[in-house]
């Protein structure tokens, strides 16, 4: 659309569109992008969960070693703020145990007796000492429970573990894998769809073979296979990097096809064409203005792909084919669920169920939202 | 009235010249897109009699196709209109179409079998996934209860045959793909005779067609107007098709109908300074080939936040500053049925060179 | 033969789909001199874009010569690589029909205007921007805009941008490719008029590629009309319009609407449509439609022959 305004216009709203004619396609997308109100609540609630996942070691109470055989499958612990009516600020109660009359099962209860309030930024337990980042040592969390008192947000597991310190440091394996998968991916996809789309001729039959090859495996088998060849013995931090490279070595013919389709539909571009009567060489054609004219549509393939990777992640550990514990992930707590007794007494275990739901859901509206803004002609 | 209800009785009655089909009076559409409010049609007077054409022409961004996608109710939500579209339907009663509902009854009943639209891409008229002997018959069972299949059929043949395509036994079960560009507008325009319309709006109907098909449509269109006698909006940015094609010609620009007159009056007496410009701006077979073509300056503004003014002002060699720039210009009779939008046509005013 | 610029010899493309092969141009010769325009008419199909863009090596032609005469004598302008390549590419230009899609989005207008001499010469940036400004001037375009992107400019506006980027190597010829179909009428005549001043100024030659016959007349000094891919008739401007001797060519110039109510011609109204390339008539290409179409018509192609200082291809002519 010529955007032109006639002479009449206020002077603010000269300045406006003055922005609007400056802006660089990256700009409009950008602005586009602001306006879809799902995608910016989506980014929020992502950039919240990788924050986390970044500072999980501070935020979690527990390290991933540590458990309390005393609590075991304990429920959340809920935080008050008043004591009979007084106001003291966020406490725990004190927790005792009882056996349920009926069932004969332990459980925990809250002794309404015993206050322990909320300390923020502590020293935690000897045994709760991490790397940040794995290089600055320390031993400060986020928040603790005074006189020996127990805050479990999200309950503990049959190990008496904290599950909300799990879901945290699981969030680090469960969120990060995806995002060095899916560089892995364009990687793989951006140089292979390349090769197909710019020479076409054999070299593209040959890859669009491999690709539907590819493709027709089933892909869990497929992960099944290629994971039972990882060893045992073998860290955990290994176990990520592999599981990351044979997720990747999956997913990337989808995005191949999408940049050799992209490549061959903007090889016929006007625009390409007046590059090359000006005499632009094939190297300056490529990346000067082929790459550029569908980089977003291949940053939103990205994202759109990370969901599946962790889905992907997520399914792995499930089937026992990924992290073991200690490790922690998504796919390891939730594969620590499929019992049936979980859903009877502990439902609690089933929250980190909800951060997978939470963050694939996030990503694909995310995703949407970049897709809406990219198309430069709308 | 910005809300368009579907009054099964209508406490109001219209009242339109007993020889006319459509009248639009001051009809007014604002879209909105992004940030801003574009008033696209301001102000909008015309009327159309039974057998007429009348050409709406102008260039890009004037308002003629919101204006006669108004008329059919067809124009995307954002837009939002206000005046009166009076139509008068074959029973003799008289509606205002605004006040209907887009998707109710009465205007699902007048679309089609009433007023009947043609378009610049026949292709995107038709579903490529049935036949066109089947889009054409699915019509006619729609708007004729008494037909059947066979007859229905017999129909689409015969409009086939009607609108000039050979061999319409076998092209009856063709699939719109199979047609070209010429051909396929010729079977929409069977498709809108199918329903057998009063007014047909033609919008930019041969714009994407070669000359000399351009040439077969527009004598088709002719020969079937004299003989179903029904009234056409013709829209289309080709004087030369107005020329040929049109008994009267409104001349849009920014939205506004800057000059209406006869065919003869607008050629040969153009008063309004846009329609004079155009018309010597464009290269003539008959003129000599040295001659310099005149030129409007500058571009077409957009209409955001429009105040009172005449909205050719800033183009205009013979603006007069501080009346054209400030003021709503009213329309000035230049002779019998010849009316411009322009200060320069007041006694009193520079007479127009 | 001096003062010519171009020879176009025998010029051939045949595009092959799923085995089947569509010749879109067959067998052109044409001779340019400089400083003319060659207004190039048809219907689509005819093979007048696959033309302009074989001559401007946008596409690659299956056969035939392009003959370029330089200062240096004369070279085959589709076959020349290297060195060469980079010293006579940028004396043949185009301007494109859309302006939408031939400007790449996410370039700014300064750096599209500029994008020609970084890859043809070692300007300086200094230089460079110099250069630019200069072209911008010319083609009536505020300087003010250069760091804005295509986005922000209306259909016409982009057109001179379009223009300004064909004509800052200083080209010797420059195909316009429909260039002003996709205006209004108002901006059109801004356009045509521009690339007349343009032509004066630098003593430029076009090959004016358009189906818009009143524009083409006004503009061309001699006009080439094709059909099927084929030469049909070339001949001065004025003799052809005012005297055209192809049935096609009669009936071309006869369709086109008139914008004046009370100018009447007799109107030939052409039966059928123009045929499927892949699979053309025999003989002449025309005669489905021809009025006049003998037996001859029907199974030999006529020759361009020349009557008048005309080159027509139609066996009638005597």
């Amino acid at each position: 659309m010529g955007l032109f305004k006639s002479k009449n216009n206020t002077h603010s709203d000269e300045k406006k569109s003055d922005k609007y004619y400056y802006a660089s396609q990256w700009g409009l997308m950008a602005r586009k992008f602001r306006k879809h109100k799902l995608a910016m609540g989506s980014t929020f609630v992502l950039v919240i969960f990788y924050l986390t996942a970044i500072f999980g070691n501070f935020i979690a109470p527990q390290g991933t070693e540590q458990y309390d055989g005393k609590f075991v499958n304990c429920k959340p612990t809920p935080v008050h703020y008043f004591h009979e009516g007084k106001f003291v600020g966020p406490f725990v109660y004190g927790m005792k145990t009882e056996r349920d009359p009926v069932t004969f099962m332990a459980q925990h209860v809250e002794d309404r007796e015993k206050i322990c309030r909320i300390k923020f930024f502590t020293q935690g337990d000897p045994g709760g000492e991490y790397k940040w980042l794995g290089l600055f040592p320390s031993n400060l969390h986020l928040f603790e429970a005074e006189d020996g008192g127990k805050i479990f947000l999200f309950g503990t597991d049959n190990m008496g573990r904290d599950l909300f310190s799990r879901v945290i440091l699981g969030s680090q394996i469960s969120l990060f894998i995806p995002v060095v998968g899916m560089l892995l991916t364009v990687v793989l996809g951006l140089a292979i769809g390349s090769l197909a789309g710019y020479f076409g001729g054999w070299i593209d039959t040959v890859i669009q073979r491999l690709i539907e090859v590819v493709r027709s495996f089933p892909q869990v088998p497929l992960w099944m296979a290629l994971s039972a060849a990882i060893p045992k013995t073998m860290k955990p931090a290994q176990v990520f990097m592999l599981m990351t490279i044979i997720l990747s070595l999956v997913s990337w013919p989808g995005l191949a096809r999408v940049v050799r389709s992209k490549f061959i539909s903007v090889k016929k571009e006007d625009f390409i064409m007046a590059a090359r009567i000006s005499g632009a060489p094939g190297s300056k054609l490529i990346t000067r203005h082929m790459i550029p004219s569908f980089l977003s549509y291949i940053i939103v393939d990205m994202t759109m792909s990370i969901p599946s990777l962790i889905i992907g992640e997520t399914t792995l550990s499930f089937l026992g084919l990924g992290l073991r514990s200690p490790a922690t992930s998504w796919g390891v707590l939730l594969q620590e669920t499929n019992k049936l007794e979980t859903i009877m007494f502990y439902n609690w275990k089933l929250i980190p169920m909800i951060f997978v739901f939470l963050s694939v859901l996030a990503f694909n509206f995310m995703g949407d939202g970049l897709r809406d803004a990219a198309d430069p002609y709308k | 009235m910005f809300k368009k209800k579907d009054k099964k009785d209508q406490a109001q009655s219209y009242e339109i010249s007993p020889e006319h089909i459509l009248e639009v009076r001051n009809l007014n559409v604002r879209i909105s897109v992004d940030d801003y409010l574009l008033h696209a049609v301001r102000g909008v007077n015309f009327s159309l009699k039974k057998g007429e054409t009348l050409g709406l022409v102008g260039e890009s961004g004037c308002g003629k196709s919101v204006t006669s996608k108004e008329i059919l109710g067809i124009n995307p939500d954002n837009c939002k209109s206000e005046g009166q579209i009076l139509y008068r339907t074959k029973s003799g009663k008289v509606l205002n179409l605004l006040e209907l509902e887009h998707d109710g009854a009465t205007y699902r009943a007048i679309r089609g079998s009433e007023i009947s639209m043609i378009f610049q891409e026949p292709m995107t008229a038709f579903s490529p996934l049935y036949t066109i002997g089947n889009q054409l018959s699915e019509i006619i069972l729609l708007h004729d209860k008494n037909a059947t299949k066979a007859s229905a059929r017999e129909r689409v043949l015969e409009m086939l045959r009607k609108v000039g395509i050979a061999n319409p036994e076998k092209r009856i079960d063709q699939y719109p793909h199979e047609f070209s560009g010429g051909m396929l507008q010729r079977a929409l325009i069977a498709m809108m005779l199918c329903c057998d319309p009063d007014l047909l709006i033609a919008d930019e109907p041969t714009t994407a067609l070669d000359v000399t098909i351009q040439a077969q449509i527009l004598e088709l269109m002719r020969s079937l107007q004299k003989e179903f006698g029904m009234s056409i909006l013709f829209i289309t940015h080709d004087l030369g098709i107005v020329a040929n094609m049109c008994d009267n010609v409104a001349v849009m620009y920014l939205g506004e109908i800057v000059e209406f007159g006869s065919v003869r009056q607008i050629f040969h007496n153009p008063c309004h300074p846009y329609t004079k410009g155009l018309l010597r701006s464009l290269p003539r077979m008959d003129q000599n080939r040295d001659e310099r073509l005149y030129i409007i300056d500058g571009v077409v503004p957009l209409p955001v936040d429009m105040h009172p003014c005449c909205g050719f002002h800033d183009r205009c060699g013979e603006c007069l500053v501080g009346i054209c720039d400030t003021q709503q210009i009213p329309e000035y009779e230049a002779e019998p049925g010849h009316m411009v939008r322009c200060k320069l046509m007041e006694q009193g005013v520079k007479h127009h060179g | 033969m001096d003062n010519v610029l171009l020879e176009i010899k025998d010029l051939s493309k045949v595009y092959e789909s799923k085995g089947v092969n569509v010749k879109a141009l067959s067998n052109i010769n044409l001779t340019v001199k400089k400083g003319e325009t060659i207004g190039i008419v048809g219907e689509s199909g005819c093979g007048k874009t696959t033309l302009g863009r074989c001559v401007v090596r946008g596409i690659d032609a299956t056969s035939g010569e392009v003959l370029f005469h330089t200062d240096e004598g004369v070279i085959d302008f589709l076959k020349i690589k290297g060195a060469q390549m980079r010293r006579y590419r940028k004396d043949i230009q185009m301007i494109f029909q859309d302006p939408y899609a031939s400007l790449d989005p996410r370039m700014t207008v300064f750096d599209i205007i500029s994008e020609p001499l970084r890859y043809n010469t070692k300007m300086s940036n200094r230089e460079i921007e110099q250069a630019v400004d200069r072209i911008t001037d010319q083609v009536g375009l505020n300087k003010a805009y250069l760091r804005r992107y295509p986005h922000a400019f209306s259909g016409g506006q982009r057109q001179r941008i379009g223009i300004a980027r064909s004509l800052i190597l200083q080209p010797k010829l420059i195909v316009c490719d429909e260039a002003v179909s996709a205006l209004d009428v108002s901006i059109q005549a801004q356009i045509i008029n521009l690339l007349e001043d343009l032509q004066r100024e630098y003593d430029l030659t076009y090959l004016f590629i358009s189906h818009a016959l009143s524009v083409v007349r006004h503009i061309s000094n001699r006009v080439l009309v094709m059909y099927l891919g084929r030469m049909v008739e070339l001949g001065e401007t004025e003799d052809l319009f005012r005297n055209p001797l192809h049935p096609y060519t009669k009936a071309l110039l006869s369709a086109v609407p008139q914008p004046d109510p009370d100018v009447t011609i007799d109107r030939i109204v052409l039966e059928g449509e123009v045929p499927n390339p892949a699979n053309p008539p025999s003989g002449c290409p025309f005669h489905p439609r021809c009025a006049y179409a003998t037996d001859q018509c029907r199974k030999e192609m006529p020759p361009l022959k020349e009557y008048d200082g005309r080159l027509v291809a139609c066996w009638n002519i005597k």
